[in-house]
C-alpha cells in the first residue's frame, strides 16, 4: 500500500530506541504494518544482527527435507522423530515396494481363487516370502537408500535391526493375513503362513551378515518353493504349514532369532568399529 | 511464496521482519523468546503460505501469527517478562518533540488516549490496535477476561468523555 503520509523521522528514532510514548508508538506500528518505506526506514535504525540470526535459523528449517507421509504418520502416533525417519527410510516404506508387495499378492490371491489347490500352493510360497524379501531389501546395503544413515546412528545395532524389522512386518503382514482370510480353505490358513514368514525373516537376518542378504533371501526362497511345491505334488500344499511343520518353523526361527540376538550384543560390545 | 520459494521468503523477511521484531519487543523483554517468536512466525507463515488468502494485507497476516505465537510463547513460560508498551504503570517521559508530534499527529484522540489510565490503555492497545479477542488479551496480561472486559467498557467510556 503507497501512502502519501509517512512517519516522522523523530517519532521513528523514538520508536527504535523503544523511549516513545504509547500514543505515537501504536500510530507508528499501524503504518509499518503496510508502509515500505517506513519499514525500510526502520531497518536503517536499528541492529540487524538479531533479525539476521533468527533468519538463519528459518532458512534451516526451510531448507530441511519435508517428512514423508509414513514419517509424518508415524509421528503423529508418538514415535520420536528421530525414529520415525529411520523407519521411514526403510525400503519398505516407499511406494514402489508397497506397490510391488500388494501386485504379488493380489496375483497369487486371485491364482489361488481360479486354481485350487495349485493356486493355494502360490499363496503359500508366495505370503511368507513377502516380509523375506521386505527384509532383504531393507537390510540390503546397496539397495537400501538409508544405508549411510543407519551405519552412522548412535543405536544399538540390535535396536536398529528390531526397529527396522517391525517396519517391515507392519505394512507386509496385515495385508497379506486379510488376502489369506479372502481364500478358501480352512480360515487359519489366513495365519497360518506366519511362523514360516518369522523363520524366513529370523534366518535372512541372522545369516545376511556372512552370506549376504541378496543370496539368503534367495536360498530361503528357494527352499520354501521347493518346500510347498513337493508338498503340493505329494497331495495337500497345505502340508508344510500342518502343525508339525509348525513347530519345527518355530524352533527354526528361535533359533536363528538367538543367533541374531547373540551376535549384536558382541557387536555392540566391541562398539561397531568395524 | 505459497510456490515454496525460498527467495520470496528471503523478500518478505527483508520486508517485514524488522518492524515485526521491534513490535515484538515492544511487548516482550526477553529478547531470546522475541527472536523465538520471530522465527516460528515466519516458519508458520511458510508451512501456511498456502492457507493465506491474498484478500488482506501481508503485513496484517504476519502480525496476526506474531501476535498469537508471542501469547502462546508467554503462557507457556511464566518469566518471560512483558514489554514496555504492555506494561501496566508508565514509564515513560514524554520529551518535548513528542508533546510536539502528539500534539500535531493527534491532535484529540492523541491527548485523549495520554490521559486515560495505563491499565485502561494496555486493553485497548491489544484489543484495538493489536486486533486480539478480550480472551486472548486476558492470557497475555495474566488478569481475568472479566477484567480485560470491564477495562475496555471502562476506556471506551473516558474516551467519549475526552473526545466530547
Amino acid at each position: 500500500m503507497s501512502t502519501t503520509w509517512h512517519v516522522d523521522a523523530t517519532a521513528l528514532a523514538s520508536y527504535a530506541e523503544g523511549r516513545c510514548a504509547p500514543v505515537v508508538g501504536a500510530s507508528v506500528e499501524a503504518h509499518l504494518m503496510d508502509c515500505r518505506e517506513c519499514a525500510a526506514a526502520l531497518r536503517e535504525l536499528l541492529p540487524h544482527e538479531p533479525v539476521e540470526r533468527a533468519w538463519h535459523a528459518i532458512r534451516a528449517h526451510v531448507e530441511e527435507p519435508r517428512p514423508g507421509f509414513a514419517e509424518r504418520l508415524m509421528t503423529r502416533l508418538g514415535l520420536s522423530t528421530e525414529t520415525a525417519r529411520l523407519l521411514g527410510a526403510v525400503p519398505a516404506f516407499r511406494g514402489a515396494w508397497l506397490l510391488g508387495l500388494f501386485t504379488v499378492l493380489v496375483f497369487a490371491g486371485f491364482a489361488s481363487l481360479f486354481a485350487e489347490d495349485l493356486g493355494l500352493a502360490l499363496f503359500l510360497v508366495v505370503a511368507p516370502l513377502v516380509p523375506v524379501a521386505g527384509v532383504a531389501v531393507s537390510f540390503g546395503g546397496d539397495a537400501d537408500p538409508a544405508h549411510e544413515l543407519v551405519t552412522v546412528t548412535p543405536y544399538s545395532s540390535l535396536r536398529l535391526l528390531l526397529l527396522r524389522t517391525t517396519g517391515v512386518l507392519a505394512t507386509s503382514v496385515p495385508v497379506t493375513v486379510l488376502l489369506g482370510l479372502g481364500l478358501p480353505g480352512p480360515a487359519w490358513l489366513a495365519v497360518a503362513w506366519l511362523t514360516p514368514a518369522l523363520a524366513g525373516v529370523s534366518l535372512t537376518l541372522a545369516l545376511a551378515p556372512y552370506v549376504g542378504t541378496s543370496t539368503t533371501a534367495a536360498v530361503i526362497g528357494g527352499t520354501w518353493s521347493v518346500a510347498v511345491l513337493t508338498a503340493n505334488r505329494l497331495g495337500d500344499p497345505v502340508e508344510v504349514v500342518e502343525p508339525l511343520m509348525q513347530v519345527l518353523l518355530a524352533a527354526v526361527a528361535l533359533v536363528a532369532a538367538a543367533a541374531v540376538l547373540l551376535r549384536h550384543s558382541s557387536l555392540d560390545l566391541l562398539g561397531r568399529h568395524s | 511464496m505459497a510456490g515454496k520459494d525460498e527467495g520470496a521468503l528471503r523478500e518478505l523477511y527483508d520486508r517485514h521482519a524488522t518492524w515485526i521484531h521491534a513490535r515484538l519487543a515492544r511487548r516482550c523483554a526477553d529478547p531470546d523468546a522475541v527472536a523465538e517468536v520471530l522465527q516460528d512466525t515466519f516458519i508458520a507463515a511458510w508451512d501456511g503460505a498456502a492457507r493465506f488468502r491474498g484478500d488482506g494485507a501481508v503485513g496484517a497476516w504476519l502480525w496476526g501469527i506474531a501476535i498469537r505465537r508471542l501469547i502462546s510463547r508467554l503462557r507457556r513460560r511464566t518469566d518471560v517478562r512483558l514489554g514496555p508498551a504492555l506494561l501496566e504503570r508508565d514509564e515513560y517521559e514524554i520529551s518535548a518533540e513528542e508533546q510536539v508530534l502528539l500534539r500535531l499527529e493527534n491532535v484529540d484522540v492523541g491527548t485523549a488516549l495520554g490521559r486515560i489510565s495505563p491499565e485502561l490503555r494496555v486493553v485497548l492497545q491489544l484489543t484495538v490496535i493489536d486486533g486480539l479477542t478480550t480472551r486472548e488479551a486476558s492470557a497475555l496480561l495474566g488478569i481475568p477476561r472479566g477484567t480485560v472486559k470491564s477495562r475496555l467498557q471502562r476506556a471506551r467510556t473516558s474516551l467519549r468523555e475526552e473526545l466530547a
